[in-house]
């Protein structure tokens, strides 16, 4: 995908070096050695990267998803839709050696833009959805426009949001 | 050096698995095995029905997000409404934006 709103490229482990990837959580970096490439495979999940040549510097994997009502709302009487599409940021990581530059936010602006472009050619999702993979990441969407789910670590954002903001400016 | 393992840890053992390892990691693995208090098969078996499990866990789809029914009626009355971005947001996301096209990419 070539655009002035994204500059990640898809995960190639032919091309990209995912070993020696650190982030400081292990989870997130098994993920991207291990899984990414075959999530791809199986359609589960796809993984974009921010990399210098072989280098990552930082990915993201996108995955479709829903978001429900608890019970069912009172604009059901309405006909309005009692589920509704979402994509979900599922992991976003950062390597340690270029953490604390800004790459984090430029990531996510990244993905914005990449979901922003996909809502508008591809399938309509009318929320953004990420999983907090611990307290840091839960404060770190929060303090980017997400909004908690109660007793969940997942947040969210309305796509209308997502698509200002990757527009603006 | 050769380990031999039984297959199936449910059912009947009635295949095995041989590899190849270095003499370290089988002396690695023998004190596993140890440690447990079980066999070097079962130690060998438990770690990759586990190491399986995680796989699958990592690859399956995600369950889907639930909100309180009040607040998903409120996120419906204005779905197609941005919500308000900070000035401070804002100047974030516009360096972001600038830290992104300045990044020198070869990938």
């Amino acid at each position: 995908m070539k655009s002035p709103l994204v500059r990640s490229v898809p995960f190639d482990p032919a091309h990209h070096s995912a070993v020696g990837f650190d982030c400081g959580n292990a989870a997130l970096n098994t993920w991207l050695t291990l899984h990414a490439h075959r999530a791809r495979q199986m359609g589960t999940a796809h993984t974009f990267v921010l990399a210098d040549a072989s280098t990552v510097l930082a990915y993201y994997s996108l995955t479709a998803t829903s978001v429900s009502a608890a019970d069912a709302p009172r604009s059901l009487a309405h006909g309005s839709p009692q589920t509704i599409p979402a994509w979900l940021i599922a992991r976003l990581a950062v390597d340690r050696h270029v953490q604390g530059r800004g790459i984090g936010v430029a990531t996510l602006i990244d993905a914005f833009g990449r979901l922003t472009i996909a809502s508008l050619n591809g399938p309509a999702a009318r929320l953004v959805v990420v999983d907090a993979i611990d307290h840091g990441a839960h404060k770190f969407y929060e303090k980017n426009g997400f909004r908690s789910v109660p007793e969940s670590n997942r947040l969210f954002m309305k796509m209308s949001t997502t698509r200002q903001i990757a527009t603006q400016g | 050096m050769y380990i031999h393992c039984g297959y199936n840890l449910a059912m009947a053992a009635t295949t095995e698995i041989t590899f190849r390892l270095s003499p370290e990691d089988k002396e690695l693995i023998k004190r596993g095995a140890e440690l447990e208090g079980t066999s070097v098969s079962m130690f060998l078996r438990l770690a990759a029905l586990e190491r399986m499990r995680e796989i699958m866990k990592a690859l399956e789809p995600p369950l889907p997000t639930t909100l309180p029914a009040h607040t998903f009626e409120q996120l419906m009355a204005s779905i197609d409404e941005p919500d308000p971005i900070s000035p401070e947001m804002k100047e974030r996301f516009i360096r972001a934006r600038e830290t992104l096209g300045a990044l020198q990419l070869q990938g």
